[in-house]
């Protein structure tokens, strides 16, 4: 089924918006919002909307390469702000979040975005994301720290990650199948809530250096 | 409370840099500001294109997309089932995600299993109680 087929049977049968959730990324997947039911089905449809956000930022790193951190959020905003999510950037809570994602019954999610610039910057973010923006309540015990890196090689970049923080003690950490090597889950006691806190790390691969450059 | 006004300068901020999805989500505001909603039961693919006037699905699409999320939940999001006699069953969003998750649908009379149920379930919309207490506040 192609597209322009579809511009003239469109019907909004099952079988056509389907189709179209596949072929149109940037519509999200309000067919499939619907199957939502919970914070976690919520978390989960989010990070495959971000995954798209993400590969479609990845397509384009020539363009990205003098973006600030605060201009690659804010695409990310607007990006999910058009797939139908309530998405905020520089909102007050606690300071001032990089990305905030709220959904029905207080369903929250906190990003914080780090351009990578050395692993202590990293954990910089990651204690701003889990110990001054998120309560670690129930219902917003999720949040991401995206990683935009700008240099070769992201997957290195994401396993060292990984492995300073296990040396800063967050030691339960999970690989994340979507996304492997590029995407990985941690999971610690909150200090605020006592209840676990899950954060997915993502990485945008922003580098771009071609040999055929003189 | 939101005013029209208020939703128009969220519509303008979020498309911003794509004007044809701005005019049609603008046309779905217009219509709702000016109509009786609480007679509006059934909005169908159809009859958003014919009230927006607008040509090209995709763009169609993500405004219908974006007016039935979290931001500006303008619209609600409903199925139905129509049978081959062309009687409207709706659906709960149960049904709906009982349907998605086990690839099967029954008709709810005869409770015969219906081939091609994907050919035969639409989506349409209404409007959202926040769209009715928004067109009192204009």
């Amino acid at each position: 089924m192609t597209i322009p087929s579809m511009l003239d049977q469109f019907n909004g049968s099952l079988e056509y918006i389907a189709a179209f959730e596949d072929l149109v990324p940037e519509i999200g997947d309000f067919a499939s919002r619907l199957l939502i039911k919970n914070y976690q089905d919520f978390i989960n449809r989010l990070y495959v909307n971000i995954d798209k956000i993400i590969s479609e930022l990845q397509k384009n790193p020539e363009i990205l390469q003098h973006d600030s951190e605060d201009r690659l959020s804010i695409s990310i905003k607007s990006s999910l702000n058009s797939m139908g999510y309530k998405a905020s950037h520089d909102q007050k809570i606690g300071g001032h979040c990089d990305l905030i994602v709220e959904g029905r019954y207080n369903w929250i999610w906190i990003g914080e975005a780090k351009i990578y610039n050395g692993y202590q910057y990293l954990m910089k973010g990651f204690n701003q994301l889990t110990t001054r923006y998120s309560t670690g309540d129930l219902n917003q015990n999720h949040g991401g720290l995206i990683i935009y890196i700008k240099k070769l090689n992201a997957a290195e970049i994401m396993n060292k990650w990984g492995d300073t923080l296990k040396e800063e003690g967050i030691t339960n950490i999970s690989d994340c199948n979507i996304r492997p090597k590029l995407s990985f889950y941690s999971q610690h006691l909150h200090e605020r809530s006592g209840l676990n806190f899950h954060v997915r790390h993502m990485a945008v691969m922003l580098g771009f250096e071609p040999k055929d450059k003189k | 409370m939101t005013t029209k006004l208020e939703i128009q300068q969220l519509l303008n901020e979020d498309w911003s840099t794509d004007p044809n999805t701005l005019e049609v989500c603008t046309k779905i505001l217009e219509y709702l500001s000016n109509t009786d909603v609480s007679q509006v039961k059934h909005l169908s693919f159809v009859s958003i294109k014919n009230i927006t006037e607008e040509k090209d699905l995709r763009t169609l699409i993500k405004a219908v997309n974006y007016l039935t999320g979290a931001k500006v939940p303008l619209l609600d999001t409903n199925f139905e089932f129509i049978d081959d006699k062309d009687t409207s069953y709706p659906l709960s969003q149960d049904e709906y995600h009982q349907i998605v998750t086990e690839h099967e649908f029954f008709h709810p009379e005869t409770g015969e299993p219906v081939a091609e149920y994907k050919k035969r379930i639409f989506i349409y919309f209404t409007p959202s109680i926040w769209a009715t207490t928004i067109r009192k506040e204009i």
